[in-house]
């Protein structure tokens, strides 16, 4: 009993660390200037905050088939959101998506 | 004839081991969800065999035939790599969550000398993965390279910085 107190505690803190990476990739889509910077909350705190709710998820989950499909999606999460952020940079950079100065004003990503 | 086979094979080889992974993780054995199975097979196995089309680049192999890949090294280096991954997500949150938003944001060019594709691919996933910086476009030269901050554009170096190394050892000492 107080083994699984004890995993139950620390999934739930796993969670909750990865709410509040989630909630931050999400203000920093909304404060971020430009396109370049929002992919970096995006791709960096998203992935972390994703890992982390689902391993704490994995390890609440009573059914270990449950289990193993939450380790499969963090194994595609881990692999797609990565390669999906660069996907996203090579086409902006391509496309000449120009990088935000900090002595510009903050527009919409991706305006010039 | 047996070009068209050659051409079908895979698919049906692809769309086969896609139904069995789908039994397995539903664990229904009922018309309904085996149709929707095979339909769901079929169909993501005819969406993305295109592109599969281009065969990777194989790894080099040395004299005995073995390819260069080792192993202790790889362990220490992925173990390295998750422990990264977690700091760039503090880093980027503190930066955002950051009452003045910090960010100097720059493109800077590294140039690599890594043996091979599977080499420089572990690297530009890595520069991706780390605190500040994502690999934006790969040449001949080397790397576009997106940072954040001076900070993180500074970790680079110019040419990988210790990144490259582990990276280097990973793949072998006749890496450099």
């Amino acid at each position: 009993m107080a083994a699984s107190t004890l995993t139950e505690g620390f999934a739930i803190l796993l969670v909750a660390a990865g709410l509040f990476f989630i909630l931050a990739a999400v203000i920093g889509i909304l404060r971020l200037p430009d396109f370049f910077t929002r992919l970096h909350a995006m791709g960096k705190c998203d992935t972390a905050g994703l890992s982390l709710s689902l391993l704490g998820l994995a390890l609440l989950a009573d059914d270990l088939a449950v289990t193993v499909k939450l380790v499969l999606v963090l194994a595609l999460v881990a692999v797609a959101n990565p390669t999906a952020t660069h996907a996203l940079a090579r086409a902006a950079s391509r496309a000449g998506v120009k990088v935000w100065r900090p002595d510009e004003p903050a527009g919409p990503a991706g305006e010039r | 004839m047996s070009d068209q086979r050659r051409r079908v094979l895979p698919v049906a080889v692809a769309a086969g081991l896609l139904f069995v992974f789908w039994v397995a993780l539903s664990g229904k054995l009922d018309a309904f969800h085996l149709s929707l199975g095979l339909l769901t097979a079929v169909a993501v196995t005819l969406a993305t065999h295109g592109l599969y089309r281009a065969p990777p680049q194989p790894m080099p192999a040395d004299e005995f035939g073995r390819v260069p890949l080792r192993w202790r090294h790889f362990l220490t280096y992925a173990v390295w790599l998750l422990w990264q991954i977690f700091r760039s997500a503090i880093h980027v949150a503190k930066l955002i969550l950051h009452p003045r938003l910090p960010i100097a944001p720059r493109m800077v060019r590294i140039a690599d000398d890594l043996p091979h594709p599977v080499a420089r691919l572990t690297l530009a996933h890595s520069i991706t993965l780390t605190p500040g910086t994502v690999t934006v476009d790969c040449d001949d030269e080397g790397m576009l390279v997106h940072a954040i901050d001076p900070e993180s554009a500074a970790s680079l170096g110019g040419d990988g910085g210790p990144m490259a190394d582990r990276v280097r050892g990973v793949f072998g000492a006749g890496a450099r």
